[in-house]
């Protein structure tokens, strides 16, 4: 063992630059890959931990306070599977705030911080409660948006402006994400009665409850929604659906983006360990070349195959190791520097310890692949024959073809000889140009995902969102939508309006969104992708994600349920959304009217001529209807506001996909240059006595790597190009995402390749530049 | 009257190795007169293969000029030094130094393209001196590991010729060879020299000094005795005796 030992040391010390190189990349992929496991398990499991942490509600259901009834109270305490049910004096409100970069519209719950409650009680991440009248405390996720503590935070309301000072930021499950847009506020109890005495309209009773499975939530609110609210008709129960959360949902889209940069992260890491894997079996293969008269030598002196074997893997089986702890170790390090930037988004202060688990099985997976793949290479060592070893391994070359013989082929002659160099070495030139490809293709999807989704996200926007008008108006009364729908129509501003309001139905036991439409020819986003959207009332349209479930395709028919009552349609299209789990619907209004005969539509959306009036007519409609408003959404600001968010995540993405590719690129380079200036140092050792300048060596060094880059990075362009679309609907297809028109940046893709054959072509001349120091006198004389 | 190709003037050569200086060649005036075959011999570590390589402008000398033709080549920085090579100098070397990744013919092509950008031109010539030192077209396409170290050696001495060179230096050219491929290879170098070509030629066999027309014999990096021994017309008796004679008083 000790002798096994000696000869992996010696071998490390010999190649140390190369066995860095190694120790990099092996690094790179645990690190990659340790975060992309806390992130994709430990970031959901932490939101679970810290659920039950807080003891958070499993659903949270508004009620004006003038149709709260205590038999829904009841209700829900006797429903199975709750465990608790509490309920308190809320005001809630739709009010306009800064937040990042713009204005944004939610729903505010003013809640009283002097009472206690059960169930995610005033919890402070930092700060103090409220003290004085107008001081509050926000959900966290404010802090991400630019408050700190002692700001003012402003909300008009209407024409009421209501101004409180920043006191502590709290932690909220149910009413902490930007992407629900429903924060609870706490003041004191002057604070509160002040609030109600200024806004008495917006008096509401907020229930929450509990169960012994969160998985049940969104089945109970749309029970409730049908017990208090379809069964009785009662005018007041609007809020339900605005302001009701459930803790399904709130987990879906609060984990949304760790999920997404999990999923990138592993992809990623999987494919940094490919490449690792390839330079692993590249240098085993050449450390067997260049050690050939040790290995020969060591064979003569008694050592057998199967000791030299294990001391090869056992040398690469020791990189990987030092590689991994180093990178998981690291990937600890960044974890708070992830948490901050996923913050933004999930509004949750991810601290993450040691996960032993996830931890191990990373330090396992990757050394196991190292081993069999060091193994599975070295294993060459144990058939060599002692002589042959000891002649160089010369039985083993083969030059069976002269490819370019130079007395026949025209072109430069420098370009010549590297072309006969590559063609000779075809196994490295594959490999680079499959390492290159990989990362290439890695690189050209980062600026694809940079592109759609960060900096023209509007189509990335239309997947999650389905549909997104210019503005939105919610109403209280039908009667009151149609008013306003005449006014907004006279508007010579406005391009077209429609009611659109989604509706949450049944089908076969399964919760569903219901988009339901005055007309679905009049939509712009891409949420049909098969067939056709409905047109009459027996037609429907089911998402992709509920066709799959249920077994359901163009031409069945689906019943659907509402408030006790039920209606079968045809299915004529298939559509794709992200909300709801991806499970779906789309009627017509009097489709819709089959299930509910009550049903009427009181949200509009909006299209304006030009966005840029989009703040003035939300702000007249605003003023001339306020009372009979429930929202009014300046939808583009919205837009602006909250792919901001998204914007920065997947630059982030984009810049770190870059630069690791360019680093791949450059370290397998470096690797590749080292080993071939050294196989080659003979060479071009005769080549300069033959009077071959420097400066024609390095351009020949160089030359020889460029077609595989260059081909490695044009192969990968184009796969990213053509596959990023494809991949992107494979891997968000879970998400309801069935189909997307997400087109790879063509200019920024060109630049992007070009620029990385040209940053490769001059690292390799800087790398190829170690061979002004081999003089042809000190290789004649060596 | 002949004229003097190289001299040099108080050439040194100094290694350093862990702070210990070697003095390799100590303030050396030389002339290497044109179109003679000039052997250097001398005893190990004497300084023939670093005078060689000095004169070839294969390596600078730490003092001291070389002047090649009447330019000053001791001051050539490494790439005008490889230019210089490529235009007047051809090598045979010991180790035989062939590229194994490339074909006979190739290699002699990649050294003839350097200096010629007549593809056809370069090739015809390579064919040319294959056909004189008895290489087929069959050998000239292997690759050097398939040839005999003999047939190796021949097809360096045509990638030395190759390019018409002014001077052609060989350090040791039978060194690797066994006697038989050793005296094809001095034939070459022989017939070379009588078709007008000047060499410069490191040794420390008899049999290879007999070729030359004059031997110069280097002690502790100085020159110390020269013998003119006229062109090799055979190795007779007398030619024999001239040297032996000459290296006894040499202590050789």
């Amino acid at each position: 063992m000790n002798n096994l030992l000696s000869i992996v040391k010696a071998n490390l010390q010999k190649g140390k630059g190369q066995a860095v190189t190694l120790l990099v990349f092996v690094l790179i992929s645990a690190l990659l890959m340790n975060l992309g496991l806390l992130l994709m398990i430990g970031f959901g499991n932490f939101f679970e931990e810290h659920s039950e942490a807080l003891n958070a509600p499993h659903l949270a259901l508004l009620e004006e306070k003038r149709v709260f009834d205590q038999a829904h109270i009841d209700y829900l305490k006797n429903y199975p599977g709750v465990t608790d049910v509490e309920h308190e004096q809320t005001i809630a409100f739709m009010a306009d705030f800064l937040y990042g970069e713009g204005k944004m519209p939610a729903f505010f719950f003013l809640v009283n911080a002097s009472k206690t409650r059960t169930m995610n009680d005033l919890t402070l991440i930092e700060g103090t409660r409220p003290q004085a009248t107008n001081d509050v405390c926000l959900p966290y996720l404010f802090k991400a948006g630019g408050y700190s503590i002692g700001d003012d935070f402003v909300m008009t309301v209407g024409d009421r402006v209501l101004t409180y000072t920043i006191t502590g930021f709290t932690d909220e499950i149910l009413f902490g994400s930007i992407n629900n847009q429903t924060y609870q506020l706490y003041v004191t109890d002057a604070g509160f009665k002040s609030a109600l005495d200024r806004m008495p309209e917006f008096d509401c009773m907020l229930i929450k409850a509990r169960f012994d499975d969160p998985a049940i939530s969104q089945r109970v609110r749309l029970d409730c929604i049908n017990e208090f609210y379809y069964k009785t008709s009662v005018e007041g129960f609007e809020t339900l659906y605005t302001s009701s959360m459930e803790w399904v949902g709130v987990k879906s889209v609060r984990t949304l983006m760790s999920s997404i940069t999990s999923l990138v992260l592993v992809i990623f890491s999987a494919l940094i360990i490919l490449v690792s894997l390839l330079v692993i079996r590249f240098r085993i293969r050449n450390t067997i070349e260049e050690s050939m008269t040790n290995i020969g030598a060591l064979k003569a002196v008694g050592y057998t195959g199967r000791q030299l074997l294990w001391a090869t893997v056992l040398q690469f089986c020791a990189i990987a190791l030092v590689g991994i702890v180093i990178g998981i170790a690291v990937s600890y390090a960044l974890l708070p520097v992830v948490s901050d930037v996923l913050e933004q988004q999930t509004s949750l202060q991810w601290i993450q310890g040691f996960d032993p688990l996830l931890s191990t099985l990373a330090f396992f997976g990757i050394l196991f692949v190292v081993f069999i793949v060091s193994w599975a290479t070295a294993r060459r060592i144990q058939k060599l024959h002692p002589l042959v070893a000891l002649r160089q391994g010369l039985s083993t070359h083969s030059f069976e073809r002269n490819h370019f013989p130079l007395e026949k082929t025209r072109g430069p002659l420098s370009l010549l000889l590297a072309a006969k160099s590559a063609f000779q070495a075809k196994g490295q030139m594959v490999m680079i140009t499959i390492i290159v490809t990989v990362v290439s293709f890695m690189a050209v999807a980062g600026l694809a995902v940079y592109d759609n989704l960060g900096l023209n996200s509007r189509n990335f926007a239309f997947l999650l969102a389905g549909e997104i008008p210019d503005a939105a108006f919610m109403v209280r009364t039908p009667e009151d939508a149609e008013r306003i729908m005449r006014d907004i129509k006279k508007d010579n501003n406005v391009r077209k309006a429609f009611y659109n309001q989604d509706v949450y139905v049944m089908t076969n036991n399964v919760q569903v969104r219901n988009v339901t439409a005055e007309d679905f020819g009049l939509f712009e986003g891409a949420m049909l992708y098969e067939g056709q959207y409905p047109r009459h009332s027996n037609e429907i349209c089911v998402s992709g994600a509920l066709a799959a479930m249920q077994d359901l395709a163009i031409g069945d028919s689906v019943r659907i349920s509402l408030g006790g009552n039920s209606a079968d349609f045809l299915i004529v299209g298939l559509i794709q959304s992200v909300n709801n789990y991806g499970f779906s619907t789309a009627t017509t209004i009097e489709g819709l009217q089959r299930v509910q005969a009550s049903f009427r539509p009181q949200q509009m959306f909006v299209y304006l001529e030009d966005t840029e009036n989009t703040a003035a007519l939300v702000d007249r409609i605003s003023k001339t209807y306020d009372a009979s408003l429930e929202s009014a959404i300046n939808m583009d600001e919205l837009m602006v506001a909250q792919l901001s968010m998204y914007g920065n995540i997947f630059f982030l993405v984009a810049v770190v996909l870059l630069v690791v590719t360019a680093l791949v690129i450059l370290l397998v380079l470096y690797l590749m240059m080292r080993t071939v200036i050294l196989r080659r140092r003979r060479e071009l050792g005769i080549k300069k006595a033959l009077g071959f300048t420097t400066l024609q060596l390095m351009n020949q060094l160089a030359l020889y790597f460029v077609p595989a880059i260059f081909f490695g990075v044009a192969l990968g362009g184009v796969l990213g190009a053509l596959g990023f679309n494809p991949l992107f609907v494979a891997v968000s297809g879970n998400m309801g995402i069935m189909s997307a028109s997400m087109p790879t940046p063509v200019i920024m893709t060109v630049i992007a390749c070009l620029t990385l054959v040209v940053i490769s072509y001059a690292f390799a001349l800087l790398i190829a530049l170690r061979i002004r120091r081999i003089s042809a006198y000190t290789l004649v004389t060596e | 009257m002949t004229t003097n190709i190289i001299t040099t003037n108080k050439l040194c050569k100094t290694f350093s190795t862990g702070g210990v200086q070697q003095h390799v060649l100590r303030n050396l005036d030389l002339q290497i007169q044109k179109d003679d075959f000039t052997v250097i011999m001398g005893a190990s570590g004497s300084g023939k293969s670093t005078l060689l390589y000095a004169l070839s402008g294969m390596d600078s000398p730490t003092l001291g000029e070389i002047t090649f033709n009447e330019e000053m080549i001791s001051k050539k920085s490494s790439d005008e030094l490889a230019v210089f090579r490529r235009r007047n100098c051809g090598f045979v070397f010991q180790q035989i130094y062939l590229c194994d990744n490339m074909s006979l013919m190739d290699n002699v092509m990649a050294s003839g393209l350097l200096v010629s950008k007549s593809r056809k031109g370069v090739a015809s010539k390579a064919e040319e001196l294959f056909d004189q030192v008895g290489l087929s077209t069959q050998d000239w396409r292997k690759f050097p590991a398939q040839l005999s170290g003999g047939e190796a050696q021949r097809g360096a001495v045509v990638r030395a010729l190759i390019n018409s060179p002014s001077i052609l230096f060989a350090d040791e050219p039978t060194g690797a060879l066994n006697s038989a491929m050793g005296l094809a290879v001095l034939d070459l170098l022989t017939e070379a020299h009588q078709r007008g070509q000047s060499v410069v030629m490191v040794t420390h066999d008899i049999t290879s000094a007999l070729r030359g027309s004059r031997i110069l014999y280097l002690k502790d990096g100085v020159i110390c005795g020269e013998c003119v021994l006229g062109t090799y017309e055979g190795a007779d008796d007398k030619r024999k005796e001239t040297l032996r004679a000459f290296l006894a008083e040499m202590g050789w």
